[in-house]
């Protein structure tokens, strides 16, 4: 169980993110969708603090991470898994350096690190560029060591901003299936800020969605993108009715 | 929180900072060090080690080879274990460093180095280089003595030497040194120096004497502990006084010299610097076409006078010898043609004469005074019958009368002698010409030429000597001639009035007075004229000693010399009490200079020089200092550039990623905004590390910079670690993605610095450091 109650974020003048509250049970996958710059990467952020939250609570497993002093802070992260939009990777390590770094801070012993690394990109379909540095990997394979550097720690919530939105459209497919199937086969509760209405229709328990550092729309996949009430849920439906057309012009032929 | 997250790191940093601060002032020694050593080689090339050497002695490049011969040979013969070192050629002369055993450290060698190194072929010069020394320049000449033996007695002096006007003070040890000059400065500032300035025109004729009559009423009215002309140096340099009395001499003999003057004949023309020949004790007549003969008169015409005739003096033979006032022009030593008549006077000759006269009035004097007194008691008899005796008795008074005036013609000539002054000036002469004498001896060694002067000085000499003694009798004759002047002057008196008495026929009168004249002629009768007799014959036989020929060519070497040595008398200088104001002596500088046309000032006796070789030393000092604190800047610099802008970058990276900066708008504005943002945590660290590394570098590197205050350097620390944070992420920037990754990987500050920035950023010690505990390698 996962809650957000009254959480807010003002960069100068700017009201980032405006008193919102969510919940999330176990295992649920919620996509938090919205125009861009309407605070979600800034929400997302705050759960883990990696932007420290003006007010509000944070609820994980009962705890209020926003309470938590640096110790309780860093444990509790390490429960929390962050996929980035930019992958993030340390440049200077190797693909299983970066999925190992995790596992060797939480002073796992090297050699079982690395065995549990290697599996982590075995499953992301990278057993192959173990050793590669990330400048000589694609997109999709950076963003792959990333998912596994994140799934390596087995974090009960995983928190995805935007994973796909730097890839190549080509590359998108690969990553949106690894997403697709944790999302279906893990325990693990995700919060997903993504664009890809694909995934969202497939897999997400839930959708929120944001406008203006404000969650406008909340509800399952049907029901915001059959009758959304927000301009923001009016928006995505018209988007997903152009998508479909384009897809059967495209299967017709 | 913040804090806390620190912590960790602290350790890391602490640890850097003294790594750094070692490194750096190792490095700042070191670079400071090596700076200098290398000054100090080039120093120590060009003039030698502090003290090591004792001399410098300078070659011409050319003669560099015979020169360093001669030079080894003077040092085995002269300087036995002296050492001698080559040192650089600069402008064109060779230097060779000599250093001297201890037993050649002295008064005696230093002062005569110049003689010692005189035989060195293309030596240029000597420099005393020897350490720890004083060098006292400005001290008058006249005061070098004294000064040298009130700095000998100074305790921890080891000797003091002249050179040149300067006086070099070597010291025992270099310890002392402080003391040693305070007391250097004390015996300078005991005595000060008058000096008297006159303007052109006004110059004393002789200032010797001048000096010498001040310092006489500068003793009589302030009663000074020292009052010394140092204007020449009387111990040492005779010549200013043998000068002083050579013009003295040269103006009695002018005034004794026979003068003719030549009246030019019709048409014939004559001109100053002439010779002309006028007979003498010759056999042949001078005649036209003859050789000038030794014993004939020759006269050099000296001054053209406005009458149209020409004064000469006799240059060869002497006036008593002339026979004959024709006077024939000489060519060289050809007799030309006639010239004209002369007629000449001689002092020397008028007080002969005068001498004989009194000679032979004083011889008669005995028989004349007993005469007197037979007439007078004959007179007395025969009173009564005065008609036959009146004739008789007048006679002897007329008689009495001539006595008187020739005596008194004597005795003027002889009173306007200054016998004193002119005895003192033979004397000091006499000595001087010794010494001259013994220098000349020297010089005839190399220039046989001197021979001839040093035969006429010499004769020169015993004359004067002979007239010395001659003029002491001169002395008492003096006195007593005047005391015979005066008994008959009154006698005459007396006489004259006894005649007018016995005109008068008053009998009883006459009487009296006849016995009161009697009375006189016995006291006359015992006066000693055996005595003043003696003594002006002796006058009589010495006086012509010094002919006309030998006067003028004493006048002329007097002349040479006089020419070739010149007193300073545009200035005399007065070495006088400190404490005496100058106010008091003005006055009696004033009266004994005669006019009050002249400058008088005071000033310091002697000043000691810097020391420019210790100055050189203490300058490289300084340079290792400086060069120890620019490195320090450097290092400093460095340091903050290389192994802070890590944690400044990580630090301000931290700071955004929670805070916007506003957009801020107005200087009001900007300037608060830029004043708050000194306490920006990356500006904050950069500050204090900054101070902290410069303060210790400084410290520890002994650097030094002048106009820098030790409470400035944390400050310049500071401003230079405000100055790297400000721009700390154009140097080291940090990947914020890099630093999200860590931090969502639940990684501590510490962890992502050791794994993240530190290894991303620029290589320098804390990269270092950072390697020993880095997990990923
Ligand atoms: N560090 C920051 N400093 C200043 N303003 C910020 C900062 N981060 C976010 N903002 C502002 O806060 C608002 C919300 O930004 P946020 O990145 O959360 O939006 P977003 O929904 O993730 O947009 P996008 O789809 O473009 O990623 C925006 O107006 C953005 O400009
Ligand atoms: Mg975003």
């Amino acid at each position: 169980m996962f809650a957000i109650s009254n959480l807010s974020k003002h960069f100068g003048g700017v009201q980032a993110v405006d008193h919102i509250n969510l919940t999330a049970k176990q295992g649920e996958t919620v996509v938090l969708m919205g125009p861009s710059g309407c605070g979600k990467s800034t929400t997302i952020r705050m759960i883990n603090r990696l932007i420290e939250p003006d007010e509000g609570s944070i609820f994980f497993d009962s705890i209020d991470v926003t309470t938590l002093n640096v110790t309780e802070l860093l444990a509790m992260r390490k429960r929390i898994g962050f996929v980035f939009q930019h992958f993030n990777l340390i440049a200077r390590l190797s693909a299983i350096e970066n999925v190992m770094l995790g596992l060797v801070m939480g002073n796992v012993p090297r050699e079982v690190a690395y065995e549990k690394a290697k599996i982590a990109l075995i499953k992301v379909g990278l057993e192959k560029e173990l050793q590669k540095k990330p400048n000589v990997l694609s997109g999709g394979q950076q963003q792959r060591v990333a998912i596994a550097r994140a799934l390596v720690l087995e974090p009960e919530l995983i928190l995805w901003d935007e994973p796909t939105a730097s890839l190549d459209p080509m590359l998108v497919r690969e990553v949106l299936l690894i997403m697709e199937e944790l999302a279906k086969y893990r325990a693990s509760t995700m919060l997903v800020v993504t664009h890809e209405l694909s995934f969202a229709l497939n897999v997400a328990d839930k959708i929120i969605l944001m406008d203006k550092g404000k969650i406008v729309e909340t509800g399952a996949t049907q029901d915001i993108f059959l009758n959304p009430t927000s301009n923001v849920g009016q928006n995505y439906k018209a988007l997903i009715e152009y998508q479909m057309n384009a897809s059967k012009l495209v299967l017709v032929k | 929180m913040r804090g806390r997250k620190m912590k960790f790191f602290k350790r890391d940093i602490i640890l850097l900072l003294l790594v750094s601060i070692l490194l750096g002032a190792a490095f700042a020694k070191a670079v400071s060090y090596g700076a200098n050593f290398y000054f100090k080689e080039k120093l120590v090339s060009l003039v030698g080690d502090y003290g090591e050497y004792d001399l410098i002695v300078q070659i011409r490049e050319d003669n560099k080879a015979d020169g360093q011969m001669q030079l080894e040979k003077i040092i085995n013969e002269s300087l036995a274990g002296a050492k001698y070192k080559e040192g650089p050629v600069i402008t064109q002369k060779a230097n060779f460093f000599v250093a001297l055993p201890s037993e050649y450290k002295n008064k005696a060698v230093y002062e005569n180095l110049e003689r010692i190194f005189s035989s060195i072929p293309g030596g240029v010069g000597i420099s005393i280089v020897t350490e720890p020394k004083l060098n006292i320049r400005g001290v008058p000449s006249g005061a070098v003595e004294m000064i040298i033996d009130q700095l000998q007695a100074i305790p921890g002096v080891d000797f003091v030497y002249r050179s040149g006007s300067s006086i070099g003070v070597v010291l025992a040890g270099a310890e002392k040194i402080a003391t040693i000059t305070a007391q250097v400065e004390a015996i300078l500032s005991a005595n000060k120096m008058v000096e008297v300035s006159f303007p052109a025109g006004l110059e004393p004729e002789n200032p010797v004497l001048l000096a010498e009559n001040i310092v006489t009423a500068l003793y009589k009215n302030l009663q000074p502990k020292i009052a010394k002309y140092v204007s020449v140096d009387s111990s040492n340099d005779d010549i200013a006084h043998l000068t002083s009395t050579m013009q003295e001499l040269r103006k009695f003999l002018k005034a004794y010299q026979t003068k003719v003057f030549v009246t030019p004949g019709k048409n014939v023309q004559l001109a100053k610097g002439n010779t002309v020949v006028l007979q003498g004790e010759g056999e042949k007549k001078v005649e036209v076409g003859d050789v000038l003969q030794r014993n004939n008169i020759a006269v050099s015409l000296t001054e053209a006078n406005a009458n149209g005739s020409y004064t000469g003096v006799i240059t060869q033979g002497d006036g008593s010898n002339l026979k004959s006032n024709l006077v024939y022009l000489l060519d060289k030593d050809k007799v030309t043609a006639y010239a004209g008549t002369a007629t000449w006077q001689s002092p020397r000759d008028e007080l002969l004469y005068a001498l004989s006269q009194t000679e032979k009035i004083t011889k008669e004097l005995p028989s004349f005074a007993k005469e007197s007194n037979t007439v007078s008691k004959l007179a007395l008899d025969t009173l009564q019958s005065y008609n036959e005796n009146e004739t008789n008795v007048q006679r002897t008074l007329s008689n009495m009368d001539d006595a008187v005036i020739s005596i008194n013609s004597a005795t003027e000539k002889l009173e306007a002698v200054d016998v004193q002054a002119i005895q003192d000036r033979i004397d000091s002469s006499s000595k001087t010409m010794t010494k001259l004498l013994g220098t000349l001896r020297l010089v005839r060694l190399i220039n046989p030429d001197v021979s001839l002067a040093m035969g006429t000085l010499k004769e020169t000499q015993e004359k004067m000597n002979a007239f010395g003694e001659l003029l002491n009798g001169l002395n008492s004759v003096n006195e007593q001639a005047i005391a015979t002047k005066n008994i008959l002057a009154t006698m005459a008196d007396n006489g004259n009035r006894l005649n007018s008495s016995l005109q008068a026929f008053n009998q009883g009168k006459t009487k009296g007075n006849l016995i009161d004249a009697n009375k006189r002629l016995t006291q006359l009768a015992n006066t000693d004229f055996t005595n003043v007799s003696e003594a002006l014959q002796t006058l009589q036989v010495s006086a012509p000693k010094l002919n006309d020929e030998e006067m003028n060519s004493s006048i002329t070497l007097m002349d040479k010399m006089i020419n070739g040595q010149v007193i300073p008398n545009k200035r005399l200088q007065i070495m006088i009490d400190h404490s005496i104001w100058l106010e008091n002596i003005k006055p009696i500088i004033y009266g004994a200079v005669g006019h009050q046309n002249i400058g008088i000032f005071d000033s310091n006796i002697g000043v000691i020089e810097p020391n420019v070789y210790l100055q050189a030393y203490q300058v490289l000092n300084e340079v290792q200092a400086v060069l120890a604190g620019l490195t320090a800047f450097v290092v400093t610099l460095a340091l903050l550039a290389f192994d802070h802008t890590a944690v400044m970058s990580a630090l301000r990276n931290q700071r955004l990623s929670n805070r916007v900066q506003k957009q801020q708008k107005g200087m009001i504005q900007v300037s608060k905004q830029l004043i708050k943002s000194i306490a920006y945590r990356e500006n904050v660290y950069g500050m204090v590390v900054g101070a902290i590394l410069l303060s210790f570098i400084f410290y520890f590197s002994g650097a030094g910079i002048p106009y820098v205050s030790w409470y400035l350097v944390p400050i310049i620390g500071m401003l230079f670690g405000l100055l790297i944070a400000l721009i700390t992420e154009k140097i080291t920037p940090v990947s914020v993605e890099e630093i999200f990754a860590g931090k969502s990987l639940g990684m501590s500050f510490t962890e992502i610095m050791r794994e993240i920035v530190i290894p991303n950023g620029r290589p320098g010690i804390l990269e270092r450091l950072n390697r020993q505990k880095l997990k990923f390698k």
